[in-house]
């Protein structure tokens, strides 16, 4: 190996990575080269030095501690001693609290909760039928079974469809005597069925790996005495655990018991999971009606060899039209799903999201063939009174089962066209069919091509497939269409002025002041009239007419050793500036400046707001700004600085949530992205209220973990991004249908949306 | 209302509950660790505290419904959530160095941030310099995770926290040992 092969392994021999081979002939280049030498311990050193700076960084204690409330009814502890992977979070913590002094007398109060096997509880989410076997514990707070059949028999079933496999080892397991008995496997769940001699072997002590080394845990098992003359000892139990599912790929499964005494005893065995993969992809029905009010969607319908899932939800479309009435009784009395005419069992169904109808209900044996008849009598919906109410339909859907798009195997997503590499070039689109949708202009968004760096792309109106419009060598850090003409100006990574490129993706020029000084952001107000320019190093804002002419300096940081400007913004109408000034160590603040008409002389007027904050929209008409915190909304009358807080009650419940993505609506209205905690990954909900932030509703709800949200310039739709998605998400109205566009390309994180032309 | 809505609401309420004292014995372990962890992301020290504060309100609401096998990875995990997201909001600010900051003769007590004590200038340069999540990685490794744990708090692959872990550390070093005689020899 020469020093050009070695460095760059350098790193991962430091960590451990390189396979032994490369490893040892590392080594051997390192014996023999002092370079070499000297830049490994450099690695070693900077890792010795970080850690230091870790331990001695600069940090100040949090304030709120809401944990330090009254104890609940029900508390951490009691968790742990029901479910099977509380009961994991309690060992850690037992193992931490050993660690920490302060905490021995509560350790001493806990000793001997963890190793208490399952207690029904109404708490732990057990709910007893009259018939057997009992259920005996859930690890998850979804509702369990609802109704038979049983984990042996969907066992049985599955056995006979080849994805059950007997294993049939007898191991000592701590105390206890333990028989593995089976594993079978559905595309959701996989099945565990073992006995042991003495009650039921705490769930918690189970696991599955799999040959990827990837770990399973239990999320509900179901214990009963063993029967007459199933070779059992009396004494002994019947256990069925449900674990999630595993991967098609996946050939062997390693069964872990971890007992509480006692070492870890492992069963090995092989499984070939082929059938599953010839299940048919997600159909995704999209099918709606609307009664008194309420809408019903039906998502989603998911085939597994045995158990199917079929996801829908109901949100109010028309809150005047909704009628509420008093309600009683479980969700299984009022759905009602048939095939062919008859009544399919509903094994359980599951809530998804924290406070949104939207519900997977899990059948059995689904046809492949025939009518499906889904019928809801009632639902709740939330979000009209601040809890549920209750809505009398029935929504009904009729489908063929039969339908092409919930049959044939899953086929992965077509695969993108290589996209041409020169820089900067446009390249074909890899979406090979444009999806029927009409939007109100092109979108520019920022995407990586197949094996590239993240480049701009332009989603036209007609819902054709994405252009690439221009790529550098680096990823794409940000750009700004320039209105009433061809260009856009676009900043790479690698480099941090500003260039110039046109709609067809030719580079043309760097994008500089009047002056010829490069810049770091270049942003052209909406009516095209004037510029607004940070300086390269970030320490000055200028702006001047599209010509040039009337050159003004609007801000200069005051501590030019510590202060940058970013994100530059016009007003929609008339000439004001938005921006943000940060200060190392103190966060930063936004900025408003008005900078005048485009024949006048700047006199710029700035003003600070008064908090950090997360997203800006301006008013339609560009007098008054709005922006959100972590804690509400807030809006400024830019002539005299006057701020008012807006924050609807709804949003004022004391959670801190991530209020992103606002934008003021043409109509007046306000709209808001509202996350479920203060990152953006959690699931969103977009909110729209007056501008005084009353009325406020949510419009849409699961959004997912909305990253970037952009109206469109009608205030009709909207489009949007996830963090860690493929391609946009296009609404016509807050009522339609969501549509997919551009899903073949990957957008990378932080991603940024723009619609040409404003 | 139905009494099915009823008992699933009620089990999610239930679920959001914790034990103070055990919950408190967690913050107390990782209050520190964690903020200066956070303070390494951004620089930051009250945005630190900010997004420390954060990171435990989460654990706290997920901690009873979650399964959890790995407590410290976990709390990173929703720690480097946190530092990620705040990334993504505020659109990547770029840094000032510190030493850049102290050669100016800027006093932090001038502007009432007082509170921020200098350590260690040239780590926090290099820092700066790295992508969040190649930050995130490295800061990582250095609080003694493994490239699988990694991998589970970036949500990304074993292989690719391995590459983006090599990635950061050449960026690291390049970044760190800038300006030695030795490293201007290299090129």
């Amino acid at each position: 190996m020469e020093c050009r092969d070695v460095r760059p392994r350098l790193p991962a021999l430091i960590d451990g990575h390189l396979p032994a081979p490369e490893a040892a002939a590392v080594q051997a280049h390192l014996a023999a080269c002092p370079a070499c030498q000297r830049l490994e311990r450099q690695y070693r050193q900077d890792l010795y030095d970080l850690a230091r700076y870790l331990r001695t960084a600069p940090w100040r204690p949090i304030e709120q501690r809401p944990w330090a409330a009254p104890r609940p009814a029900r508390g951490f502890w009691g968790a742990v001693a029901v479910g099977g992977h509380r009961l994991a979070a309690g060992a850690a913590l037992v193992a931490l609290l050993a660690l920490v002094t302060a905490a021995a007398l509560a350790l001493r109060g806990m000793a001997t909760t963890p190793g208490a096997g399952p207690t029904p509880t109404a708490e732990s989410g057990v709910v007893a039928t009259s018939a057997s076997p009992v259920v005996s514990g859930a690890t998850s707070p979804e509702p369990p079974l609802l109704g038979p059949p049983r984990a042996s028999q969907l066992m049985d079933d599955l056995a006979r469809a080849g994805l059950a496999f007997a294993i049939d080892r007898t191991e000592p397991v701590g105390s206890q005597t333990v028989t593995v008995r089976r594993l079978a496997a559905d595309r959701f769940t996989t099945y565990l069925e073992y006995s042991a001699t003495a009650g039921d072997l705490n769930t918690g002590h189970v696991m599955l790996i799999d040959d990827r080394g990837q770990e399973l845990r239990p999320t509900i098992w179901w214990s009963e005495p063993a029967s007459a003359g199933s070779g059992i000892p009396a004494a002994a139990s019947v256990t069925w655990v449900e674990f999630p599912g595993l991967d098609p790929d996946v050939r062997g499964v390693t069964v872990r018991f971890s007992p509480p005494q006692g070492d870890p005893v492992e069963v090995r065995v092989q499984v070939d999971l082929a059938p599953l993969r010839a299940l048919p992809a997600p159909w995704h029905v999209r099918a709606a009606t609307t009664v008194n009010g309420v809408k019903a969607e039906l998502l989603t319908i998911t085939r597994g060899m045995v158990v199917s899932a079929i996801d829908w939800r109901a949100v109010p479309v028309d809150p005047k039209a909704v009628i509420p009435m008093d309600g009683g009784g479980s969700l299984d009395e009022h759905v009602l799903i048939e095939a062919n005419g008859e009544r399919l069992p509903i094994l359980r169904h599951t809530r998804i999201g924290e406070d949104d109808w939207y519900v997977r209900v899990w059948v059995y044996q689904l046809p492949k063939t025939g009518q499906l008849h889904l019928r809801l009598d009632r639902v709740a919906v939330s979000g009209l009174s601040g809890g549920y109410t209750t809505v009398r339909g029935p929504w009904e859907f009729t489908l063929d089962l039969a339908d092409p798009g919930a049959q044939g195997p899953a086929t992965p997503p077509p695969s993108p066209q290589p996209a041409g590499t020169p820089v900067p070039t446009p390249a074909p689109s890899p979406t090979p069919s444009a999806p029927a949708v009409s939007l109100p202009a092109d979108l520019y968004f920022v995407g990586k091509p197949p094996n590239g760096v993240l480049a701009l792309w332009r989603q036209p109106a007609d819902g054709s497939a994405p252009r690439l419009v221009v790529q550098g060598k680096a990823d794409l850090d940000a750009f700004w269409p320039v209105p009433d003409t061809n260009q856009i100006a676009v900043r790479f990574a690698d480099n941090p002025a500003v260039w110039l490129a046109t709609a067809d993706g030719a580079l043309l020029e760097p994008a500089t002041m009047p002056d010829g000084q490069p810049v770091a952001e270049y942003v052209a107000s909406p009516d095209g009239a004037r510029i607004a320019y940070v300086s390269l190093d970030r320490r000055s804002l200028w702006v001047s007419n599209a010509d040039g002419s009337n050159l003004a300096l609007v801000h200069q940081v005051r501590i030019p050793e510590a202060q940058t400007i970013h994100q530059v913004s016009w007003a929609p109408r008339g000439y004001t500036l938005r921006y943000e000034v940060a200060q190392f160590a103190a966060g930063s603040r936004a900025v408003v400046a008005v900078v005048g008409g485009p024949d006048q002389t700047v006199d710029p007027v700035t003003r600070e707001l008064a908090r950090d904050a997360l997203a800006y929209a301006w008013s339609p008409g560009g007098t008054e700004l709005a922006y959100s915190t972590y804690s509400g909304i807030y809006r400024v009358r830019i002539a005299d600085g006057v701020e008012t807080a807006i924050t609807p009650p709804a949003l004022r419940d004391g959670t801190q949530r991530a209020l992103v993505n606002l934008h003021w609506l043409r109509d007046g209205r306000i709209a808001v992205v509202a996350h479920q905690d203060g990152t953006v990954y959690s699931p969103a909900d977009l909110w729209l209220m007056n501008s005084d932030g009353s009325d406020a509703w949510r419009a849409v709800r699961d959004l997912g973990p909305v990253e970037a949200l952009r109206w469109a310039p009608t205030g009709d739709g909207f489009v949007l991004t996830t963090v860690g998605g493929q391609g946009l998400t296009w609404y016509a109205s807050i009522h339609a249908e969501p549509v997919p566009l551009a899903e073949d390309v990957t957008l990378g994180d932080f991603s940024r949306l723009a619609w040409a032309g404003g | 209302m139905e009494r099915g809505l009823v008992d699933g609401q009620r089990r999610l309420e239930q679920v959001t509950e914790t034990d103070a004292p055990a919950f408190e014995a967690i913050v107390a372990a990782y209050e520190a660790p964690i903020a200066r962890y956070l303070y390494g992301m951004v620089g930051d020290v009250e945005l630190a505290r900010d997004l420390t504060q954060e990171t435990f309100l989460s654990a706290y609401r997920a901690l009873p419904s979650t399964p959890i096998t790995n407590l410290a990875g976990w709390l990173y995990r929703i720690a480097t959530n946190h530092a990620l997201s705040h990334f993504r909001r505020k659109r990547l600010f770029g840094w000032v160095s510190l030493s850049r900051l102290l050669a100016g003769g800027y006093d932090p007590s001038v502007d009432g941030h007082s509170e921020w004590v200098v350590t260690s200038s040239a780590v926090e340069e290099a820092l700066q310099q790295l992508d969040p999540k190649d930050r995130a990685c490295l800061l990582l490794r250095a609080a003694g995770f493994s490239s699988q744990e990694i991998a589970e708090q970036l949500g990304c692959s074993p292989g690719a926290a391995r590459t983006r872990l090599s990635r950061a550390r050449e960026a690291f070093r390049r970044a760190y040992h800038q300006g030695d005689p030795d490293e201007e020899a290299e090129g």
